[in-house]
């Protein structure tokens, strides 16, 4: 039996106001949004290591904090687990006295000790003191030690951010099982998009302390506000390319090496796929990697196509301009950022409602998703 | 080796139970005050910091006379404490440690403050998380981490207690077997014609002391040090 | 803010080179001297110097302490003791030449109580009402072995049957200030001082005078210091035994051993 996490705070800290309303149940909710938004704040007011001017948060029934209840649980008795960006082992003690350093047994226990120590594969390191440990293995213990403290819910605070390229893409996998193995609200902030991809079932938006969208995240993630906000930088680009998530699910790799992926968009082949049959991986396609044509295109090397109608068309500085195209076989389906000259666009005579096909050359989809910081 | 006569034996061991006791008393409220002094903010704190740092810069003899106003039998304190316990301090080994509680105080709080100030309140905040309550943060985060600076500190104020005179013998008087430590029995010494051979072995046992003193802190500082970061030193 | 500075470097700088005084012949003369003697030497010092044009430097401590020092160096012209053993010592040494001493003063026992008890008599030749009065407090004397008037004490209580007194009821104080502190502040029942010493705290009053023993004195011996002490300190030596600085010590209680 799954818990759900009821959070609505109020809080001011000099000129910034965090105003945040939102429900999280089993299953990870991804915390999206630039640095400044509020959302450690945020994860600080629920773990009870920060009061809110005003607000209740629930776990379930149970009042964490409560302003008209004159509740406020210090966080030892919220049966949060926190995961904090710079791990916080405690330098005295062994990996092993680490794990275990939490008493408490308000429910019943995640896991065993050896299950965790499995399934984060620590068990070389359980000897070894965190002054030894690189920053992959500190963070896969702060993990281990989180979970095996009997959480409702967990909470990790940019776990990744302090750790390079190669060290996250090692911890991913862990933090994927993680996702599949228990079944408990987790609460990941983030402000790296491709971790959010990779593990959210749910997003929410920050930014300025409130919540600007929210929802799954494949439409979440592909609005251009939220884009703009989450991906651009607004001082140096004022037309950010525009991505297109979308989920997709590996299908059969055919013996000349190409994987078939099932988008909503279709069938789509392409040959540098990590993953194995049946994988649900999210594809993110940069506007620039899709190719228009108002004609259907025969005699080209790209094989996936996508045939549609011009949805909105916006500029992009004085040269560029982008434009959605909505699927024609399902008016339902993710529509698709493609980004072109003006020139082209012109002559092209593009209009909104024009039928026209997308195409997106195979070699580029992948599904690796490079895992770089923002900005 | 040295030969001790039956008084000097009697002078280190009271030397040692005054200063151990003085140490051990001094430790709880050493710690709170530390803890207020480098954590917290108020108005006063000022005030409190240079009342700590009293026994360092007041004349020792002036300390010792200032006790016996407020710790005497007929002091506000004293008056208090026997009719409260019965218990007396001017004249007994009792008061002595109070006194040498008193003058190695400044340099406890010095120490154990330095130590909590470099706590990393992170770990505080993470192990609260994990359930631990204040008391469980206190005696299984706290504790190690300041356990360098308490070591010291500790130490230092024994030092300073076994070689503490002015306000000992203003306070508590030069009885032997009862407050007349090495210090006092070593100016009794002094004072009598014929009594240096006595003053001159009391003057090597108060060096063996301090240089045993010196080691165990050295030694102990090194160990809890590897303990609290897991390197071979 | 500088010119200020500049003031105060000099006037230090200044206090330290020594000042004579219009005779050039008269050399800074230094005595040190019991503590007990404080109060009136310090006023004999001054009207001296009023007298003279010299300077006299008094340095006071325990009598033992000053022997010492002056044995192992220390310019002392004048070494005035509350007892005879430290300058005998000190005469071994070779430091003092025999007739370059004398039995200057004498002092008296006394008992001092509490100055609340206003009522409290102690005779000390009734022994058990000096038992009874102390009870089971304590009763103050200078320790013996480093403060003259303790030393007298002690032979005083044997002398009259109080020698075999409760252990640890007699508490020794380093210095009679301490002990004189310790009635005042009720530690002690009782205490035994000199008069002289008595008079100078207001919370302690006399409940009894110590008769003298037969063979025992309380003397104060003067000596002057030195192979060849200078002039100006044999001026001092001998203004000390005049009828004037008798008047002086009288007044504060001392009484001169017998005049010159």
């Amino acid at each position: 039996m799954s818990s759900v996490l009821s959070i609505s705070v109020q809080k001011q800290e000099g000129t910034f106001t965090l105003d945040a309303e939102f429900e999280a149940s089993a299953g990870v909710t991804g915390i999206i949004g630039p640095s400044g938004a509020g959302k450690s704040m945020l994860l600080s007011t629920i773990a009870g290591l920060a009061k809110p001017d005003n607000g209740s948060i629930r776990l379930d029934r149970h009042a964490l904090f409560d302003t008209a209840q004159n509740i406020n649980l210090s966080p030892e008795h919220r049966e949060l687990g926190m995961v904090f960006q710079d791990a916080r082992l405690f330098p005295h003690m062994t990996v092993k006295s680490n794990l275990t350093f939490s008493r408490r047994q308000t429910r019943a226990a995640l896991s065993t000790v050896e299950e965790i120590v499995d399934l984060l594969d620590i068990g070389s390191l359980l000897s070894r003191r965190p002054h030894h440990l690189s920053g992959g293995e500190k963070q896969r213990v702060a993990i281990g030690r989180a979970l095996l403290s009997s959480p409702a819910a967990l909470l990790m605070d940019e776990p990744l951010a302090s750790l390079d390229l190669a060290r996250r893409r090692e911890i991913m996998p862990f933090l994927e099982r993680l996702r599949h193995r228990f079944d408990l609200p987790i609460l990941y902030v983030s402000h790296n998009l491709d971790e959010t991809l990779r593990l959210a079932d749910s997003v929410i938006v920050m930014d300025q302390g409130n919540i600007l969208a929210r929802g799954g995240v494949e439409q979440t993630l592909s609005r251009i506000d939220v884009q703009s906000l989450v991906l651009g930088g607004a001082t140096t680009n004022d037309h950010p390319e525009p991505v297109t998530i979308v989920a997709a699910t590996i299908g059969k790799r055919s013996d000349d090496g190409l994987f078939s992926i099932e988008t909503p968009w279709g069938t789509l082949t392409a040959p540098n796929i990590t993953g194995r049959y049946g994988d649900q991986v999210r594809l993110r396609i940069r506007a620039r990697d899709l190719v228009l044509s108002t004609t259907e295109p025969t005699g080209l090397s790209i094989r996936n196509v996508i045939a549609g109608e011009v949805g909105i068309m916006t500029e992009a500085g004085s040269a560029q301009v982008d434009v959605l195209v909505r699927p024609s076989h399902d008016s339902n389906a993710q529509p698709v950022w493609a980004r072109i000259t003006k020139r082209a666009a012109t002559e092209l005579d593009l209009q909104p409602g024009h039928p026209i096909w997308a195409l997106l050359k195979a070699v580029v989809l992948t599904s690796d998703i490079e895992l770089e910081a923002l900005r | 080796m040295l030969e001790l006569t039956n008084a000097e034996w009697v002078a280190l061991s009271l030397s040692l139970k005054v200063a151990l006791t003085g140490v051990v008393v001094s430790l709880p409220f050493g710690f709170v005050v530390a803890w207020v002094l480098a954590r917290k903010s108020f108005p006063g704190k000022i005030i409190l910091d240079g009342l700590v740092h009293l026994p360092l810069v007041v004349p020792p003899v002036a300390t010792g006379y200032l006790l016996l106003v407020l710790l005497g039998v007929n002091g506000p304190a004293g008056a208090w404490l026997n009719d409260q316990f019965g218990l007396r301090l001017v004249f007994t080994w009792q008061g002595a440690a109070i006194v040498a509680a008193i003058m190695g105080f400044p340099l406890l709080v010095r120490a154990l403050r330095l130590s909590i100030e470099a706590i990393d309140t992170s770990l505080i905040q993470a192990a609260r998380t994990l359930g631990a309550s204040p008391s469980r943060v206190f005696v299984t985060v706290i504790l190690p981490l300041v356990s360098p600076g308490l070591i010291a500190g500790s130490l230092l104020a024994f030092s300073r207690a076994l070689g503490e005179f002015g306000a000992t013998i203003a306070f508590v008087g030069n009885i032997p077997g009862e407050t007349q430590t090495l210090p006092l029995a070593l100016y009794s010494a002094l004072q009598s014609p014929g009594g240096e051979e006595m003053g001159y072995r009391l003057v090597a046992l108060s060096i063996v002391l301090a240089v045993v003193t010196l080691a165990a802190s050295e030694l102990l500082g090194r160990a809890v040090r590897r303990r609290l970061t897991g390197d071979a030193l | 803010m500088r010119a200020s500075l500049f003031a105060l470097f000099a006037w230090l700088i200044g206090s330290l080179i020594p000042v004579y005084g219009d005779g050039a012949a008269c050399e800074p003369i230094t005595i040190f001297a019991a503590a007990s003697t404080t109060d009136v030497l310090v006023r004999i010092a001054a009207e001296y110097e009023k007298d003279t044009a010299c300077s006299v430097s008094t340095v006071f401590a325990g009598s033992g302490t000053l022997a010492r020092q002056i044995e192992a160096g220390a310019p002392a012209d004048l070494f005035l003791s509350a007892n005879a053993d430290w300058v005998n010592w000190i005469q071994n040494a070779g430091l003092v030449r025999r007739n370059n001493k004398i039995d200057l003063l004498t002092n008296q026992l006394v008992f001092i109580v509490s100055a609340r008890d206003a009522d409290a008599r102690l005779n000390i030749q009734q022994a058990e009402s000096v038992r009874r009065y102390l009870g089971d407090g304590k009763l103050a004397i200078g320790d013996p072995n480093t403060v003259p008037a303790g030393r007298y004490a002690q032979t005083a209580l044997r002398h009259f049957s109080l020698g075999g007194l409760e252990d640890g009821q007699i508490v020794r104080a380093s210095s009679v200030r301490s002990a004189l502190t310790w009635v005042a502040r009720g530690e002690a029942r009782a205490a035994i001082v000199y008069r002289t010493d008595a008079a100078i705290d207001n919370e302690v009053r006399i409940a009894g005078l110590i008769p003298s023993i037969e063979g025992v004195d309380i003397i104060y011996p003067l000596a002057l210091v030195g192979r060849t002490p200078n002039s100006a300190a044999r001026g001092f030596y001998e203004y000390l035994q005049s009828y004037e600085a008798a008047a002086m010590f009288a007044d504060h209680g001392f009484s001169r051993v017998s005049a010159r």
